[in-house]
């Protein structure tokens, strides 16, 4: 039954909840709810260590699906179909909740938490990413023992930014372990130059901000489950909208040439590697599927 | 597979249930009470007493009876609110070796976790006697304000009492999903929980039969003990006054204040005055000395209001980490003994905006709802589920003892969370990852919860090594934490292995020992 539904998460959100691409926002919450009850990894807490460490996996991801749709939907996802009540329990029906809904996802920063953290040392920019600046570095920070500081926001008010998003950061793609690190998660952190709608060269809402970054990592889930096929529909659609960035364009060719070698057209998918490695020398995932073929076919 | 037993471990009474015929039922123990007393005495033979009969002992065995250990288990001795408590206990708190609060009865150091076992092993008779067969795994509660060592305490308490402790569940959540396991329909519900020694208040939503945790906020030093202390100083100050005695300087006196006071506060949550007679209290030079007074309602919540308005807090901030304004919430549940207090419900009532719902008891709710969890486990409740979160933020130690915070008090669980981390110094071999759990901005000011070393990564200006360390915490709130080295994928990880201050050797010795009395 969890193995069964890793498989469905794995085949994206739409196919983790069970529902059509076309859904609302209730259907999506709908369906979360019903798998909550089946999924939660409280009904397993009798089972095996293993059995539970498998359940928190899958529930991670039906809570990453409907967190994910529920964005996308630009739905706040519990409130809405929490009215009316239905036993009249309550006199007064209570407003609506407005503004963001904080729910924190998998890998995601939801909008709320955001705003918190940005007073605290590490906090992000508003676009939720975070670079360093070797200029904020007071001097102690050098001195410290304990080896690791976090990388301190940078909010360059009058800088003008590259386009957003665009970025995947080199950090995206070790070589090894190239799972983990391929959660799209990271791009948000570590790479990312931060947006600033007001210096944001492009006219875009930060509506459309989010879109991008939700998109982007539909398609970071889709490359991490190996489904080459939707992962470079997801990637073109990206590439369409934001034609200027490279990242985006080397990423579909690195996806064309895993569709390429995986169904054994080795000299295409070598000829989409080194494409997608001219477009963006760094990207490492690219590298390292050169190398394979390259060794492959010796 | 055998039945799973709800247990609430209150800081003053606890309370089992168990799920028949998926509803939840309180269960009496031996004495006929629905609730036991949380105390536990040792008598001059080292016999050990737990419950009702612990309670009677408190007069006359004042330095052996222990109540309300609950405030100190997986607390450091050092701890303020520790110290501060200590000097008002006649029982006497030592440091253990790594510092934890213990209890030293006739000489003999005792950890929390193993006066706490006694109690559960007292819930787990009393649930055997009524089910006719063994049971070894249970629902325990605590406040959702607890950290990450007072939850691993409480579990180790388990186990030393021969139950696996199968989920920790926060208290409010408890009375909520006792609550909506009858009033089932989609709505919004603020706990107010007031009890022995900790307040908590939590947001929750109920949504086809998922309960949803928005958000959880607390005060573990608040509770009916403090309102109990506020009398007793108003009785001993007065004694003072008049007869230059503190009576708080004698143990068997000060116990027979507390208990006095106790009773006090509850008459007066019924009657408007209460009398207050403690003769032979004590001794002066002219014979014996007695304490006589009236006293009202009006005096007592006059002198409580300092502990009246640290309950606004909590709740506004919990309103507003939900999201919700009072007139979101369509019911306020009242749980605990304090909220039989007026002026404890008035407060409420001016909080949220409504009255508490009067339909539950405050006693006995938070037992039912570790039943009702039970049956959640168990699948015997199909159609309910929880999703809690986790308490309090939790984050790694970077430059200058800041607290950097990967998840965030607040956070549904399970959940995922990742940070990119860079190195400080040139060519630095290693980063040691410490984890902290709390709210402070320093991480010192917080708790740690562990380190681990990533070692080997790639020598390079300062900086431009970077690490990503990502936080898993399941849905018991067992975090798990790695770090990757972004480029390299050099990779370490650690599983936080909470820790109560006992090893598993001193828990087995302890189990060992405590099957030994109960044989007795």
């Amino acid at each position: 039954m969890l193995a069964e539904m890793q498989t469905r998460i794995s085949l994206g959100p739409h196919a983790a909840l069970g529902i059509a691409e076309s859904s609302s926002a209730e259907q999506v919450r709908a369906a979360f709810l019903q798998l909550t009850k089946l999924y939660h990894p409280a009904r397993f807490g009798r089972m095996a260590t293993d059995v539970q460490r498998l359940a928190n996996e899958v529930f991670l991801g039906i809570k990453g699906a409907h967190d994910h749709l529920t964005k996308l939907l630009g739905s706040s996802g519990r409130s809405a179909p929490m009215r009316p009540i239905a036993d009249g329990t309550n006199k007064t029906p209570a407003p609506q909740i407005t503004g963001p809904h904080p729910r924190v996802s998998v890998g995601t920063q939801p909008p709320a938490t955001r705003a918190r953290s940005s007073s605290s040392p590490i906090a992000m920019t508003p676009a939720g990413t975070a670079i360093r600046t070797t200029g904020q570095v007071p001097a102690q920070r050098r001195t410290t023992p304990l080896g690791i500081v976090a990388t301190p926001p940078v909010a360059p008010i009058n800088r003008p930014t590259p386009a957003l998003g665009v970025a995947i950061p080199r950090t995206l793609t070790p070589a090894g372990t190239p799972k983990p690190n391929l959660n799209p998660s990271t791009i948000r952190y570590s790479g990312v130059q931060p947006t600033q709608t007001q210096t944001q060269p492009l006219p875009r809402t930060p509506h459309a901000v989010f879109d991008e970054h939700a998109e982007l990592r539909t398609a970071m889930d889709l490359l991490s489950a190996k489904n080459w096929a939707a992962a470079r529909q997801a990637l073109h659609a990206l590439a369409a909208k934001v034609p200027q960035s490279k990242q985006y364009r080397s990423l579909l060719c690195y996806t064309r040439g895993r569709e390429a070698q995986s169904s054994g057209r080795a000299e295409e998918a070598q000829l989409e590697f080194q494409r997608a490695l001219q477009l963006d020398p760094d990207l490492a995932i690219a590298k390292q599927a050169l190398s394979e073929v390259q060794r492959r076919r010796w | 597979m055998g039945r799973v037993i709800g247990i609430d471990l209150g800081t003053t009474n606890s309370c089992v249930a168990v799920l028949e015929g998926g509803e939840p039922v309180v269960i009496h123990n031996q004495e006929g009470g629905r609730t036991t007393p949380s105390m536990v005495s040792w008598n001059a033979d080292g016999e050990v007493v737990v419950g009702a009969a612990s309670k009677r002992q408190m007069v006359t065995n004042p330095q052996r009876t222990v109540f309300g250990v609950k405030r100190l288990i997986g607390r450091k001795a050092a701890d303020a609110h520790v110290v501060a408590l200590a000097k008002r206990l006649p029982y006497k708190v030592v440091a253990a070796r790594n510092g934890d609060a213990w209890i030293e009865i006739s000489g003999v150091p005792r950890s929390p976790q193993e006066i706490s076992a006694h109690v559960l092993a007292k819930m787990k008779r009393v649930a055997e006697d009524y089910l006719g067969q063994t049971v070894d795994e249970a629902v325990v509660t605590v406040p959702a304000y607890f950290d990450d060592a007072q939850r691993q305490a409480t579990k180790d308490a388990g186990k030393i009492a021969g139950l696996t402790v199968r989920q920790i569940l926060n208290e409010p959540t408890a009375a909520a999903l006792a609550y909506g396991l009858q009033h089932q329909s989609n709505q919004r519900i603020a706990v107010f929980d007031l009890g022995g020694g900790t307040f908590d208040i939590s947001i929750l939503a109920i949504e086809n039969g998922v309960f949803e945790v928005l958000s959880t906020y607390g005060d573990t030093t608040l509770g009916g003990d403090d309102f109990d202390r506020v009398i007793i100083d108003m009785l001993a100050d007065e004694f003072n006054a008049q007869q230059s005695i503190d009576l708080r300087g004698d143990s068997v006196a000060l116990q027979r204040l507390k208990e006095a006071a106790e009773r006090a506060k509850i008459e007066l949550s019924s009657s408007l005055t209460t009398d207050v007679n403690l003769p032979f209290i004590a001794a002066g030079t002219g014979g014996p000395l007695h304490l006589m007074r009236e006293l009202e309602r009006g005096q007592l919540e006059r002198a409580c209001k300092p502990l009246f308005e640290r309950l606004e807090a909590p709740c506004k901030r919990a309103l507003s980490e939900a999201h919700c304004t009072p007139s979101d919430i369509d019911q306020v549940l009242l749980v605990g003994g304090m909220t039989r207090m007026p002026a404890v419900q008035e407060r409420a009532e001016r909080i949220f905006g409504k009255p508490g719902h009067k339909g539950v008891n405050p006693d006995e709710i938070v037992a039912m709802g570790a039943a009702v969890h039970s049956g959640i486990m168990g699948g015997e409740l199909q159609e309910v589920v929880l999703l809690d979160v986790t308490p309090h933020n939790m984050g790694v130690k970077v430059a200058g003892d800041r607290m950097s915070v990967v998840i965030n008090a607040n956070t549904s669980i399970p959940t995922r969370a990742k940070k990119v981390f860079a190195t400080t110094e040139d060519n630095q071999s290693f980063v040691a990852i410490e984890i902290y759990q709390g709210e402070h901005e320093l991480a010192s000011r917080n708790r740690r919860l562990g380190r681990f070393v990533l070692s080997e990564i790639t020598a390079a200006p300062r900086g431009r090594t970077k690490v990503e360390v990502s936080f898993t915490m399941d849905a018991d709130g067992i975090l798990e934490v790695d770090a990757v080295e972004v480029g390299t994928g050099r990779a370490a990880k650690v599983t936080i292995e909470a820790s109560s201050g006992l090893t598993q050797e001193e828990i087995r010795a302890l189990r060992q020992r405590q099957g030994q009395i109960q044989l007795r």
